[in-house]
């Protein structure tokens, strides 16, 4: 009954499998590598209103109370539901929003702001003087808030009447209309629901353009326009924000439609939408920077030479084509190319004087150094490292490469343990006060954007750049970048800049340089 | 973690039932198939598999690039001169590849003899010992270790042992890596050895032996030991592609080995990043590691004496 | 009430599974607090000042000695509570638990199903047929299954099925049944391509062993037609297997699930313990340990139970 079957060639069929898989494999991604040619969708160049958008952000939120708040994520929410007094318009003029009046003093030590008449909460209750009054007493009072660094050199607000609001300054403080007056920490919020103590910010009533229609859920926060917002509707009726952390997902589902933004991607991701389908790549660059920050106060990078040499020996144009594709623009001064007071600065490699400057230091006959880094916080993050270590390489520096998570690389930089490691910082308005205040400062909150960097002339150029305007403050941004180009407490590479990718007109719904998300709005009365 | 798959039940012999007690040898390790097929079979699974090691040694050495080395344009497509294409930065993918399968075929053979050592005596211990005190305390821990969720113990081992740390010829984040493998993967083998011990205590020539009064400790190193380390012998080469594919979704929870040591995985993982325009990067470390997989499995059935059902 | 012997077994690996979740929760209490970073990292981020830093974790009662910490969570634990999630203000673990669990959950046992449906057929097919091919083409089909990572076989799902067919979504999750159906498939079949591999090898390799037995032989001398024989002796004894590689295959599945999460964009229970072990969000990240071991020991646990019910051979103490 048992036959033993004629042994076949099993080799042949068994090398076959591999191979086929191979080839569907090679097949599928090659296919998938093009290119997607999907038909129209019609609404893609139509700027007109929309009943709904989803937009994806990469972090998820953590709480919608300004105080406690520190991701992007919660900072574009707080942006499209928060009520501003003033907003600031695309020449850097202070524009009336919420206030129809609003004037600095001459010696920028106090300003006045006038409400419309008639403001109303998304809930409909009544917006006056005392919630504006009610918002900022919070604001300054809370202890252990982020927002001590931001609303510090406010001494106090009180409203004069119904409809009008003072505040004075510590100090003369020029940009009060920008940050913070016209950011999101300026919102208003109603002084009940204020009474009620934190819990209010679990859904917090604002007077914005937005409401929450629905908090945040695990999967998605849900915000409709806000009919009682006094400077008209929205185009976009009801936005869905969402949170994708992996860029392929977040490319892969704007590609199929299931949602209308991407708000921030990894840059190789967006390289490849052309012009064509209809997901278009929007670069926005940002009041700010990244860079190659540096341990100023101990190890081998506390000597300035070598600082410098390092900042000279890197190829800023490699790394700004390979890693972003062209789509920002190499850098080396202080001021970013989006805000008044850039100067250009060479951003030519220079290897040659690179060596020279070695010379003096520890590094003459060569040295390594630890590069510190995680991928979690900006995605292209290994392959700046390996650029770098590649490019340091011929001046002798070796680097050493240590990737860690997020946390552990928190904690290594409160505790100083790190040499070289990548960062970047920016500002959210065209005002020199937050970004210097950050990366320059000594004790701007940020430790000079961890640097350890402490000089007192500079914090003496700061000062003046901040409280000052015109051709005052304009002459101390210009002083602070030579300062900065002679200390070179770190090494700029290449400005800030948002990789929204969009199924959605530009001008329906953008990010702009600060890092807003903003929704175009039908006239305003 | 799992465990390539076969009979786990005990008391479904194996073997052929009947021949008298002489004619069988359990104690000694079979290591040639009679059949013929099975045989073939071997033979094709160790040469892909030597190529492959063949390859990993010879590939680093003879390349005219290093594996950490920028040796071209970044995202070149496979030709010629990189018959990988090259990655994102510009490095080499073909070259990249085979150092690291030296990297991830190291790591595999240390995570599985470890893990089969501690896991086979702790299960023939369970499995073997007459008080079921031993055998429950035992499995409880196995199963206590299983169910614990492994990116925890992870991070903890990562941070304990360091992120920075090499351990002679390992590569910096491996011996984190690995000892949490470890920690983990014997108790799979743990259970598999307690089953096949509690099915050959029951058999009628240990029992035999019992009754001609072999003491317990002889029994077991004698006769139980050797056919249970054969069965998951045969798993722990099957289970060495799992292993692999295990370290290749490291960098997926934050692990791995440390920059720019090239690791199937990580290059996978860094490509897929660049899966649209540059396929290359993900696919071909994976298409190696599939071929790996199979030669593995391949010897690993016919250690475990597989065979067809005869019509 | 006088217990079976097999009963009395099952209900002590009961009890013994519940203590082992429990030595779970506290090797995870432990485990968290060794690594470099804690909940004010992942709170306050590189923007966390000196003062707010300390104020934080006062807050947290993170600057308490480690027993007083552990004695809160542990009497927090046996009354149910879970705690409050730190990164995430004002919600509690359990509410981030359950509702990410709800999505997780589905395309788990979607996947286990799936694995049975198509590696149980599949792997007798290969065992019974009477075409070495056959056999030769399915064993190393899965073999190459089982050498694929899963974010691979995800990410050419994407690839294939939603970008280019247009079939099925990208990722992402609808929250609302019966919607989700279609954001089930494609990451259930990822998820499940592993497990339906080493069924189809666990099943052959079963049925394999069990046609040489006695038994079987016996049947077929007696004159029953070979299908009888497959049906009624082969096939119940090839499942039993894949009832304890079902039971052990839980914890992996969870693991995958993290990895299959990431690709498709999915809220479930792997994006939060990553997100929470990236933010060392301590409250989650015990949280999620406890119930994920509670899960899988009583999953292999119902394996147990289910391999006692269905083989009588079993039940004999």
């Amino acid at each position: 009954m048992k036959s033993i079957p004629a042994p076949r060639a099993p080799w042949r069929r068994l090398a076959a499998i591999p191979a086929l898989a191979a080839a569907t494999m090679f097949i599928a991604a090659c296919g998938g590598g093009t290119s997607s040619t999907s038909p129209n969708n019609g609404t893609e160049q139509n700027a007109g209103p929309r009943p709904q958008a989803t937009v994806a952000l990469g972090q998820a939120p953590t709480s919608l109370d300004p105080a406690v708040t520190v991701t992007g994520f919660d900072r574009v929410i707080l942006g499209l539901v928060g009520g501003l007094l003033v907003e600031t318009g695309p020449n850097g003029n202070t524009v009336p929003a919420l206030a129809e009046k609003f004037q600095m003093s001459a010696d920028n030590r106090s300003a006045t702001a006038t409400l419309r008449p008639g403001l109303k909460f998304s809930d409909g209750t009544a917006l006056t003087a005392d919630d504006v009054v009610a918002t900022w007493k919070r604001n300054l009072s809370k202890k252990d808030s982020v927002l001590a660094s931001i609303v510090s050199r406010v001494k106090s607000v009180t409203a004069k009447d119904d409809r009008t609001v003072v505040f004075q300054f510590k100090a003369p403080y020029a940009s009060f209309a920008q940050v913070p007056l016209a950011y999101y920490v300026g919102a208003v919020y109603p002084s009940e629901g204020l009474a009620k103590g934190d819990k209010f910010f679990e859904q917090p009533v604002s007077a914005g353009p937005y409401k929450i229609a629905q908090p945040w859920n695990g999967r998605e926060i849900v915000l409709e326009a806000n009919p009682n917002y006094a400077l008209g509707k929205p185009k976009i009726q009801t936005l869905h924000l969402t949170t994708i952390e992996d860029g392929n997902a977040a490319l892969s589902q704007l590609q199929t439609g299931q949602i209308d933004v991407a708000y921030d991607l990894p840059p190789n991701l967006v390289s490849r939408l052309g012009n064509a389908g209809p997901v278009k790549a929007i670069p926005r660059q940002a009041y700010g920077f990244y860079d190659l920050r540096m341990n100023n106060k101990t190890g081998p990078l506390a000597n300035a030479d070598l600082r410098k040499a390092i900042s000279l020996a890197i190829d800023r144009k490699q790394l700004v084509n390979v890693v972003w594709q062209g789509k920002t623009s190499p850098a080396a001064g202080f001021w970013p190319p989006t805000m008044k007071g850039h100067e250009t600065a060479s951003t030519t490699r220079d290897v040659v004087q690179a060596k020279q400057l070695l010379a003096g230091t520890d590094c003459a006959q060569g040295c390594e150094l630890t590069y510190s880094y995680s991928d979690q916080d900006f995605p292209f993050a290994g392959q700046l490292a390996l650029l770098i270590r590649d490019q340091l390489k011929q001046i002798g520096v070796s680097v050493k490469l240590r990737k860690m998570d997020r946390a552990a690389l928190v904690d290594a930089l409160r505790k100083g343990d790190y040499q070289l490691m990548n960062g970047g910082i920016f500002s959210p308005m065209d005002v020199p006060d937050r970004l210097a205040g950050l990366a320059l400062q000594s004790d701007g909150g940020l430790n000079a954007e961890f640097s350890g960097y402490a000089s007192k002339k500079m914090d003496t150029l700061i000062q003046q750049a901040n409280q000052n305007a015109g051709s005052t403050r304009t002459q101390a941004m210009s002083q602070i970048d030579a300062q900065f180009h002679a200390d070179q407490p770190y090494a700029v590479l290449a400005t800030w800049v948002y990789m929204t990718a969009s199924r959605l007109p530009e001008s329906l719904i953008k990010t702009d340089a600060g890092g807003r998300i903003v929704v175009a709005r039908d006239a305003v009365r | 973690m799992s465990i390539s798959g076969t009979s786990t039940t005990p008391g479904v012999s194996a073997q052929t039932v009947g021949a008298p007690i002489a004619k069988r040898t359990p104690a000694r390790l079979r290591l040639l198939p009679r059949r013929w097929a099975t045989r073939r079979a071997v033979w094709i699974g160790a040469g892909i598999l030597g190529l492959i090691v063949v390859l990993c040694l010879l590939v680093p050495v003879i390349s005219p690039y290093a594996s950490d080395e920028i040796a071209g344009q970044p995202l070149e497509a496979p030709s010629p001169g990189h018959l990988f294409g090259t990655d994102a930065v510009g490095r080499d993918v073909f070259v990249r590849t085979f150092a690291g399968g030296r990297i991830d075929l190291l790591a595999a053979a240390i995570a599985i003899s470890f893990a089969m050592i501690v896991g086979t005596l702790v299960g023939t211990l369970a499995g073997s010992s007459r008080r079921r005190l031993i055998d429950t305390v035992l499995m409880r821990i196995v199963d206590a270790v299983m169910a614990f969720p492994f990116i925890i113990l992870l991070l903890a081992l990562i941070a304990v042992i360091g992120v920075d740390r090499r351990l002679g010829p390992l590569p910096a984040g491996l011996p984190a890596t690995l000892m949490a493998f470890v920690m983990v993967q014997w108790a799979g083998y743990a259970r598999l050895a307690r089953g096949q011990a509690l099915s050959l205590r029951d058999r009628d020539y240990v029992v035999a032996a019992g009754i001609l009064g072999l003491s317990r400790a002889r029994i077991i190193v004698r006769h139980i030991a050797p056919s249970v380390a054969r069965i998951t012998g045969a798993f722990a080469v099957g289970d060495a592609v799992l292993v692999i594919v295990v370290l290749a979704s490291l960098p997926f929870l934050g692990a791995g080995v440390q920059p720019p040591t090239p690791e199937w995985g990580s290059i996978m993982y860094d490509g897929r990043g660049f899966l649209r325009q540059a396929w290359w990067i993900t696919v071909m470390p994976g298409v190696v590691l599939a071929f790996t997989g199979l030669g593995l499995s391949l010897v690993a059935d016919a250690l475990l004496g597989n065979r067809r059902v005869e019509a | 009430m006088r217990l079976r012997a097999w009963q009395r077994r099952l209900a002590v690996q009961a009890a013994q599974a519940l203590l082992a979740a429990l030595a779970v929760s506290i090797v995870a209490f432990l485990v968290v607090r060794i690594a470099p970073g804690d909940p004010t990292a992942g709170v306050l981020g590189q923007q966390g000042t000196d003062t707010a830093v300390a104020a934080l974790r006062a807050q947290l009662h993170l600057d308490q000695p480690l027993t007083e910490q552990f004695r809160e969570y542990f009497t927090g634990l046996l009354g149910g509570d879970l705690g409050q999630s730190v990164l995430e203000r004002g919600t509690s673990v359990s509410s981030i638990i359950s509702r990410s669990l709800s999505t997780t959950l589905p395309i788990v046992l979607s996947a286990m199903g799936l694995a049975v449906l198509v590696g149980v057929p599949l792997g007798l097919w290969a065992a019974l047929t009477r075409h070495r091919a056959v056999d030769v083409f399915l064993r190393s089909w899965a073999v190459m299954l089982l050498a694929t990572p899963t974010f691979f076989v995800g990410l050419v799902l994407i690839l294939v099925l939603s970008i280019q067919a247009r079939m099925l979504p990208a990722g992402g999750w609808s929250g609302t049944w019966p919607e989700n159906l279609r954001y089930i498939v494609l990451p259930a079949v990822a998820l499940s391509s592993h497990l339906t591999a080493m069924i189809i090898r666990t099943v052959r390799q079963a049925a394999v062993d069990v046609a040489q037995d006695q038994f079987v032989e016996a049947a077929v001398a007696r004159g029953l037609p070979r299908r009888v024989v497959n049906v009624r002796h082969i096939l119940p004894n090839s499942v039993l297997p894949v009832v304890t590689l079902l039971g052990i295959s839980l914890g992996a599945l969870f693991t995958g699930a993290v990895i299959v999460e990431a690709v498709f964009g999915l809220p479930g229970v792997g994006t939060e313990l990553v997100k929470a072990v990236a933010g060392r969000d301590y409250p989650v990240i015990q949280g999620i340990a406890v119930i994920s071991a509670l899960i899988v020991v009583f999953g292999n646990f119902l394996a147990e139970a289910a391999y006692v019910l269905v083989d009588p051979r079993a039940r004999r103490a």
